[in-house]
C-alpha cells in the first residue's frame, strides 16, 4: 500500500534530551582540584623555603616543580577533560565497566605524550645534572598521571577521600623533601616526588578496587577525542589560560635566569599564588552550593521535561534554577568581594606571614582582586558545562587565554608599575563575558534544551 | 538525471521504485504502458536511510527525485525576513493543520513567497522565533499535554509539511499523485504553483489507513505513574495528527482535476473525506485478458476441483476454506481442493493449517502446492474460492475469470462488484460467482456445492465472468482510460486561478 504516513523515530529518542546529566560535578572538581593542588603546593613550597631563598638547591627544586605543574597540567589537560567526560557519560548510563580500561588508556596516553616533552625540556632545553634530569622527568610524569587519577577519584564522588589523600600526599612530599635535603636539589626534588608517587600508587589501588571489572576496550576512550574535540581543546586552553600570564612575566627583565636555564619570575609567581589562595573559601562554598541547591533545581528541570511535564511545570522548574543561580551568585560574589577587600586592606601585615616582600605588594593586591573575578569566571563556566554548552565554555576559555596573554604582554611593555594588571584585566573581562553568556543561556534554557543543544535532534538531519 | 520537461509527474509516497509490492508493480506497468509519454517521478520516503531500487526505471522516465519527509534541509540561518517568518506563518499553519482547506494551504505558500529559496529547518524549526511560535501554539490548545510529546509531534508534523512544501518540483504538463497524504499535498502544491492540473489515484484510502495507524499508535505518551502532565491527553496529539492528514487529503481533493480509485466502496470514503463528487471516477486495475483467455480448459476430468489462490496467511482465512472443504467431503467424496500460493510468509500459520488438514482427515482432498504458475493449474480448476477477511480489488478473481473460472468469494473489497457487476450494469452480464459471508464455512461450502453439483450454473457463471473481465477489467481498456485522463489533463489550459 502506498503511503508512509508519519515516521516518528524521533519520539522514541526523546529520553536523550540531557546528555551528560549526573556527573558534571566531576567537571567542577576537575576544573578547580588540580589547580588548587598546584596553588597549595607552590605557595607551600614558597612559604616553607622562603627563609632559605639564598640556597640554590631549593630554588632549583622549586622551579622544576613549578615547570612540572605548569606544563603537565596544560599539555595533559585534553586527556584529563576527555576522561572526565567519558566517566561522566558512563556514570549517567550507569555503566562503568569500561572505567578500568579507560584508566589504563588514559595513563598510557599521558606517558606516551608527556615523556617526550619532559625529556626534551630537562635533557635538551634545561641544563641539569644527569641525576636531576632523571628525577625531574620522573617527577613530571608522576604529576601528569596524578591529574588523570584525580579524575577517576572525583568520579567516585568520594571528595573527602580525595581531599585527604592529596593533602596527606602533599604533606608527605614536604616531609620527604626536607628529609632528603642533605642530598641537594636531587634530594629535595626526589623526596617530594617519592611522596607524590606514593600518593599516586595508593590512589590507583583505590580506583582499581572500586572498579573491579577487567581492563579492556581501551579504544572506547580514544573515540571520545573524535566525538568531543571542543572538550579536548578547552582542556588545553583552560589550563594554558591560567599559566599564560606567568609565562609572559618570565620574559620580563626582572625574571631570574638560573644556571639550569629554567627561567622564572619568583616575585610575580609567588605573589600570584599567594593571592589565588583567597579563592579557597568561595570554592568550598561553591562546591557545597552546587552539590545541594543548584543540582536539585537542575535535576528537577530535566526530570520535569523527561517525565512529560506541561510547559507550565517546565517553566516553573526553569524559574527555580534562575532563582537558585542568582542567589548563589550573590552570596558567592559577596563572600569573594568582602574577602578580597579585607585581604587587600590588611595586605601590608600579611606580607611577612606570606613571606612576600614590599615590592610584591602591588602584584599581590591585583592578584587578590583578579582572583575574585577569576572565581566568578570559574563558577560560571562550570554552570555552563552543567548545561553541556561546550562551545560557550570553549569560547570563554579562549577569551580568558587571549586577554591574559595580550594584557600581560602589554604590561611588560609599559613597565613594572603595571605588573599584575594583565591577569586582573583578563579575570574581569572573562568574568563579565561569562556572566553575560550564562545569563543569556540560562534565560533561554528551554530553547537550548529542546533545540540548539538537543543531541536527539541530529542537526544535520533536522 | 537531467530535467527535461515531462508530460506526467508521478508523486509516489512510500512506494515505487524502492518498495516491491502491488502499488509499485502497478506504477511500473503504468509507465511502461504509456511508453510515448515522458514521466518525471518524485519518490517520497520517510527517512534518509540508504535504500535500494526494487525496479529499474523504464526509459521514458526523464526525471527522478527523492524527497525525504523526515528530514528538512537546513536552509539559511538568516535572510531578509527570516526572523518574522515563523510568526507570519503560524496562524495560517495552525488553521490549516486543524481544518485545512486549499485556501489556507495556498495562503501558506503565498506567505512563504520569496523566502522559499532560503527557508529550511534552521529558520522554520530551529530558530528562537520558531521556538516561540511552538510554545504559543502549545499554549493555545495543548497546555495540559506533555510538552515533550507536543514538541516532537509539532516537529515531525512541520518537518513533513515543509519538506513537501519546499522540495523542488520538476516541470510537467500534469501531476499525478498515487495517494493523498504527502504525495497528494505535493500535487496540490504543483497545481497551485504551476497552474497545471493534478490527478489523484488512490488504491487504498490514505486517511483511513492513517486513522487506524494513529489510533493504534503506542508512541504517544500514555499518562501513567511517572507523568507530570495534568490529566494529559495523548488524544489531543493523536487528533493533531489525524486532522493534519485529513487536511492534506482534503487539499489534494480540492486542488485535483480528477480523483480515481479502484471501486465504489473506496469512492464512498473519498466522498466522506470531502472529495467533490464531480471529480470522482472509478478506474479498476486491469489484467492481461489475452494471456488468460488463451488457456484451454480441459473438458473431461476425473474429480471436481476447487482452488484457493493466495498466500497462506491469516488475512486469507485459509482455515475457513479448510473447514468448508471438510463439510463438502461428506457429500462430494471425490472433491479435490488446492491451496495455490507461497506458505513461507507466516510459517506458524502455515503449520497450523497443515495440522488442521491432518486432523480433519483431508490429506487426500487438500494439497498445498506452494508458489506455482497459475497458467498450469487453470485448465483443471472448476471454481476459485476466496475466503479473505480483507481485500481491495483481488486480481485472482479477474485472472481466474479471464480463464472462464467463476469464484465463490467473501463480501470484501469490491468482490461483489467483480462477481455480480456494479449496480445497474448495462447490459447485465449475469452472475460470475457467489458472494458468501465472512468466516462462515457452512455458507461457503453451500456456495461451492451449488456450483459443483450444478454444471449448468457453473458454466454460465464462467462465461459471465469472462465477459465482465473482458469488458471492464481488460488492461488494454484500463490503459486507455488512464490515457484519456492524461490527455485531458495535459490539454487543460493553465489555471492559476486556483491559487486565489
Amino acid at each position: 500500500m502506498a503511503g508512509i504516513g508519519f515516521a516518528l523515530q524521533a519520539l522514541s529518542r526523546r529520553d536523550t534530551l540531557s546528555a551528560g546529566f549526573a556527573a558534571f560535578m566531576i567537571s567542577a572538581i576537575i576544573s578547580v582540584g588540580p589547580w588548587l593542588f598546584t596553588v597549595l603546593s607552590v605557595a607551600g613550597i614558597n612559604m616553607a623555603t622562603a627563609s632559605q631563598t639564598g640556597l640554590n638547591a631549593l630554588a632549583e627544586m622549586r622551579i622544576v616543580i613549578i615547570y612540572n605543574f605548569a606544563i603537565s597540567l596544560v599539555l595533559s589537560g585534553p586527556i584529563a577533560v576527555i576522561t572526565t567526560r567519558f566517566l561522566a557519560d558512563g556514570l549517567y548510563a550507569r555503566d562503568m565497566k569500561n572505567a578500568p580500561g579507560a584508566l589504563f588508556a588514559a595513563l598510557t596516553l599521558v606517558l606516551v605524550t608527556q615523556a617526550p616533552i619532559a625529556i626534551l625540556l630537562y635533557c635538551y632545553i634545561a641544563t641539569l645534572t644527569p641525576a636531576m634530569q632523571m628525577i625531574s622527568i620522573a617527577s613530571y610524569l608522576v604529576i601528569a598521571c596524578l591529574w588523570v587519577v584525580a579524575v577517576f577519584l572525583s568520579a567516585l564522588k568520594d571528595y573527602i577521600t580525595v581531599t585527604v589523600a592529596f593533602a596527606t600526599g602533599l604533606l608527605l612530599s614536604f616531609a620527604l623533601s626536607l628529609g632528603f635535603s642533605q642530598y641537594g636539589p636531587e634530594g629535595l626534588l626526589g623526596g617530594f616526588s617519592i611522596g607524590l608517587a606514593l600518593t599516586l600508587f595508593v590512589l590507583l589501588a583505590k580506583i582499581l578496587a572500586e572498579y573491579p571489572t577487567p581492563a579492556n576496550n581501551f579504544s572506547a576512550l580514544f573515540a571520545y577525542f573524535k566525538k568531543y574535540p571542543e572538550i579536548a581543546l578547552s582542556g588545553l586552553i583552560y589550563n594554558a589560560g591560567i599559566w599564560v600570564d606567568k609565562w609572559f612575566m618570565w620574559s620580563s627583565t626582572e625574571a631570574v635566569h638560573p644556571a639550569s636555564g629554567l627561567v622564572s619570575y619568583p616575585a610575580y609567581d609567588g605573589a600570584m599564588f599567594a593571592a589565588q589562595l583567597t579563592m579557597v573559601p568561595s570554592i568550598a562554598l561553591f562546591v557545597f552550593t552546587v552539590e545541594t541547591k543548584f543540582f536539585v533545581g537542575y535535576r528537577n528541570f530535566y526530570r520535569t521535561v523527561e517525565r512529560h511535564g506541561t510547559l507550565a511545570k517546565i517553566t516553573s522548574a526553569h524559574n527555580d534554577i534562575i532563582r537558585t543561580l542568582s542567589r548563589s551568585a550573590t552570596s558567592l560574589g559577596l563572600l569573594q568581594v568582602t574577602l578580597a577587600l579585607f585581604v587587600i586592606a590588611i595586605s601590608p601585615r600579611l606580607l611577612d606571614w606570606l613571606d612576600l616582600h614590599a615590592g610584591q605588594l602591588g602584584m599581590f593586591r591585583l592578584g587578590v582582586l583578579g582572583s575574585a573575578f577569576h572565581a566568578i569566571f570559574l563558577f560560571l563556566t562550570i554552570v555552563l558545562a552543567y548545561f553541556d554548552l561546550r562551545r560557550h565554555v570553549l569560547l570563554l576559555q579562549c577569551l580568558f587565554f587571549a586577554v591574559n596573554a595580550g594584557a600581560t604582554a602589554a604590561t611588560l611593555y609599559v613597565g613594572a608599575d603595571w605588573y599584575g594588571y594583565g591577569y586582573f584585566v583578563a579575570c574581569v573581562v572573562a568574568a563579565c563575558a561569562a556572566a553575560m553568556m550564562t545569563n543569556d543561556a540560562v534565560a533561554r534554557l528551554p530553547y537550548l534544551t529542546f533545540i540548539s543543544n538537543n543531541p536527539a535532534l541530529n542537526r544535520r538531519n533536522a | 538525471m537531467p530535467s527535461t520537461s515531462a508530460d506526467i509527474c508521478l508523486l509516489l509516497e512510500g512506494t515505487y521504485p524502492y518498495i516491491s509490492g502491488g502499488v509499485s508493480s502497478w506504477t511500473h506497468d503504468l509507465i511502461k504502458s504509456h511508453s510515448d509519454l515522458k514521466f518525471a517521478l518524485i519518490s517520497i520516503v520517510a527517512d534518509a536511510a540508504p535504500r535500494k531500487q526494487a525496479f529499474e526505471l523504464p526509459v521514458n522516465v526523464v526525471d527522478w527525485r527523492t524527497v525525504v519527509v523526515g528530514r528538512l534541509p537546513p536552509g539559511k540561518k538568516s535572510f531578509p525576513g527570516s526572523k518574522d517568518l515563523p510568526a507570519l506563518l503560524a496562524p495560517a499553519l495552525g488553521a490549516y493543520l486543524q481544518k485545512g482547506t486549499i485556501t489556507d494551504f495556498a495562503k501558506i505558500l503565498r506567505l512563504l513567497g520569496p523566502a522559499r529559496a532560503h527557508a529550511g529547518a534552521e529558520s522554520l524549526l530551529n530558530s528562537p522565533e520558531a521556538w516561540s511560535t511552538l510554545t504559543s501554539m502549545y499554549e493555545s490548545g495543548f497546555s495540559s499535554t506533555s510538552f515533550l510529546d507536543y514538541f516532537w509531534t509539532w516537529r515531525a508534523l512541520l518537518t513533513g509539511f515543509y519538506s513537501v512544501v519546499l522540495a523542488d518540483l520538476p516541470r510537467a504538463k500534469a501531476y499525478h499523485a498515487i495517494s493523498t497524504g504527502y504525495a497528494g499535498l505535493m500535487a496540490a502544491r504543483a497545481t497551485i504553483e504551476t497552474g497545471r492540473p493534478s490527478l489523484i489515484t488512490e488504491h487504498g484510502i490514505y486517511t483511513n489507513e492513517r486513522r487506524i495507524e494513529i489510533a493504534l499508535a503506542e508512541w504517544l505518551h500514555d499518562p501513567g505513574a511517572l507523568s507530570l502532565g495534568d490529566g494529559s491527553d495523548a488524544g489531543g496529539l493523536k487528533a493533531l495528527w489525524t486532522n493534519a492528514f485529513s487536511a492534506y487529503s482534503l487539499t489534494a481533493y480540492q486542488a485535483s482535476h480528477r480523483i480515481t480509485t479502484l471501486y465504489r466502496g473506496n469512492q464512498d470514503m473519498q466522498k466522506r473525506d470531502g472529495a467533490p463528487s464531480g471529480k470522482l471516477a472509478i478506474i479498476p486495475n486491469g489484467i492481461d485478458v489475452t494471456r488468460y483467455s488463451k488457456i484451454q480448459r480441459s473438458t473431461r476430468k476425473l474429480r471436481p476441483c476447487v482452488a484457493l489462490i493466495g498466500r497462506v496467511v491469516p488475512i486469507k482465512d485459509i482455515k475457513t476454506y479448510i473447514r468448508s472443504i471438510r463439510i463438502l467431503c461428506d457429500s462430494i467424496s471425490d472433491l479435490e481442493a488446492l491451496i495455490l500460493g507461497p506458505d513461507d510468509e507466516d510459517e506458524d500459520y502455515a503449520r497450523e493449517c497443515r495440522d488442521m488438514v491432518q486432523q480433519l482427515g483431508l490429506t487426500n482432498q487438500i494439497t498445498f502446492t506452494g508458489r506455482v504458475k497459475l497458467d498450469e493449474y487453470f485448465p483443471r480448476i472448476d471454481l476459485n474460492v476466496l475466503t479473505s477477511v480483507s481485500e481491495a480489488q483481488p486480481l485472482v478473481i479477474l485472472e481466474a475469470g479471464a480463464a472462464g473460472i467463476p469464484s465463490v468469494s467473501t463480501d470484501v473489497g469490491c468482490c461483489r462488484e467483480l462477481l455480480l457487476g456494479i449496480d445497474g450494469e448495462t447490459p447485465a452480464l449475469g452472475e460470475g460467482g457467489i458472494i458468501a459471508p465472512l468466516a462462515n464455512p457452512t455458507a461457503i461450502a453451500a456456495a461451492i456445492r451449488e456450483f459443483i453439483t450444478n454444471p449448468a450454473r457453473l458454466d454460465a457463471a464462467g462465461k459471465a465472468i469472462m465477459r465482465r473481465v473482458d469488458t471492464y477489467y481488460n488492461k488494454l481498456i484500463i490503459d486507455q482510460k488512464y490515457r484519456r485522463l492524461y490527455d485531458d489533463a495535459m490539454s487543460q489550459t493553465n489555471q492559476l486561478a486556483t491559487a486565489a
